[in-house]
């Protein structure tokens, strides 16, 4: 009786068991069906559509200036072949507070009328072109300022620049190494004035014996910060 | 009236708008504003805690700033870190890191060095295309007693290593000769010629932007169909990156 009983009870578990998993099968057939059929847009319990525009927050770029651009000009003189005028032009990458890197490229020319004069020429022509280019490191020292009259102060910074270079002349080239000081002042931020004095020595033998030139080189010059 | 009084209020922003410029709140019990962009320049006025500022430029790690009374004067990168922008964030002004050096892609430096004996300048310029291919190209000028010569080669680097500190790498290029006598010889010819190069070298990241390198070159010169000419360049110089 008892055994009975429970077979029923199981046999009744298990058919509402299977038809309980069959409705489900069917269900979710349908569930999927549904889904398929209903645009995406309009998804069913979503009461209100998010409009929301997104924010813009632009913060205005903090203008660096860390490189800066010049003209100088200023009077080279060339061991044994005169002085003259220099026309450079010149930029610099300010690495840090203390160090920058400088490349300038000038012109220039020499002269021999020393030598024709006494009737002994070493150049084609008693003028010839000079070409010089550089590749510096300079260090800022003793920064101040500058007081021009009562009410016009302007930052200043001496500096040491040493340099590695080339200067061409009659078809020679002379690795050239440069040692100057010079005295930097900015009436504005972004503009500076330059006064610098220079050494570009190199080996040169056009006299006969090669020996260390010293071509000593005073500039004034302006450039621009940005 | 009221829509004239609009109007000024519209167009003020429009007016500044061309000197919109970043604002933050001072979070030091002072911030100190120097005359100049270094910390050789003398600090001649402060800034209160809670007052905000405008930064108006920067200038390698000081930045030129603008109080709310007209104030200005430079401010150091570590002391600007110390305010709040207007978001309500601490504004971090960071420095350059190992990260940006190993993000970098574009260098540029100067070497000196020997080449066969005679003294080298070169300027190189070199792009990385991902974590192991570098390209770079070169110009150096050899100064040396007999003759001056002109190379200009385009390289191609692999750096196994370049998520190092010091990072080697291997390189293999290109390029042309050109060799001029001195003026002062007598019968010597111009030599122009194409040239191929194989090299080692090594990088090292030293601080900020500054890599130093140090590089060995052989340049096989074709002078002609049945003369080959040999060169050792060694350079030593350094780079600095964007």
């Amino acid at each position: 009786m008892l055994n009975q009983g429970i077979c029923k009870i199981l046999t009744l578990v298990l058919v509402i068991g299977f038809f309980a998993s069959g409705c489900s099968v069917l269900s979710s057939r349908d569930k999927q069906d549904e889904k398929q059929e209903l645009p995406m847009e309009e998804a069913p319990g979503q009461v209100i559509a998010p409009d929301v525009e997104r924010r813009d927050i632009s913060v205005p770029k903090i203008d660096t200036e860390n490189w800066e651009i010049g003209l100088y000009v200023g009077v080279l003189s060339v061991d044994d072949f005169g002085s003259r005028a220099i026309y450079g032009v010149r930029a610099a990458y300010h690495v840090s507070e203390d160090f920058f890197l400088e490349g300038a490229y000038a012109r220039s020319t020499v002269e021999d009328t020393n030598f024709r004069d006494i009737g002994l020429p070493i150049f084609p022509n008693e003028e010839e072109d000079l070409n010089f280019y550089s590749f510096s490191l300079g260090y800022n020292f003793l920064p101040g300022e500058v007081f021009v009259g009562t009410k016009w102060a302007m930052t200043s910074s001496m500096y040491f620049i040493f340099g590695v270079g080339n200067t061409e002349f009659i078809g020679e080239d002379d690795l050239t190494y440069s040692l100057g000081f010079g005295l930097r002042v900015l009436p504005r931020d972004y503009l500076t004035l330059r006064i610098e004095a220079k050494d570009n020595i190199f080996e040169s033998d056009l006299l006969g014996t090669n020996d260390y030139k010293h071509n000593l080189e005073f500039n004034i010059g302006f450039s621009v910060f940005f | 009236m009221k829509s004239i009084r609009l109007a000024c209020l519209l167009l003020i922003p429009l007016m500044l708008g061309a000197t919109a410029y970043q604002r933050v709140q001072v979070l030091d019990p002072y911030m100190d504003l120097h005359t100049g962009p270094g910390r050789g320049f003398p600090a001649v006025q402060v800034v209160e805690r809670g007052e905000w500022v405008e930064i108006l430029k920067r200038k390698t790690d000081w930045f030129k700033v603008r109080s709310e009374q007209g104030k200005e004067g430079w401010v150091r990168r570590s002391q600007m870190e110390k305010t709040l922008t207007e978001a309500g964030v601490e504004k971090n002004f960071r420095d350059v890191l190992m990260d940006d050096y190993l993000n970098r892609r574009l260098e540029m430096g100067f070497a000196a060095g020997r080449f066969d004996g005679d003294s080298s300048l070169t300027v190189r310029t070199s792009y990385r295309f991902n974590n192991y291919i570098i390209g770079e190209l070169n110009l150096s000028q050899v100064s040396g007693d007999f003759s001056s010569s002109r190379i200009i080669d385009l390289n191609l680097q692999i750096a196994p290593y370049s998520d190092n500190r010091i990072s080697p790498y291997f390189n293999l290029g290109f390029g042309h000769f050109k060799n001029e006598p001195r003026a002062t010889l007598v019968n010597a010819v111009d030599t122009s010629a194409t040239t191929a190069v194989v090299g080692v070298g090594l990088r090292i990241y030293l601080t900020r932007r500054f890599i130093v390198r140090a590089d060995y070159k052989d340049y096989v010169v074709m002078i002609d169909a049945d003369r080959n000419e040999e060169f050792q360049h060694w350079m030593a110089g350094f780079s600095f990156f964007f």
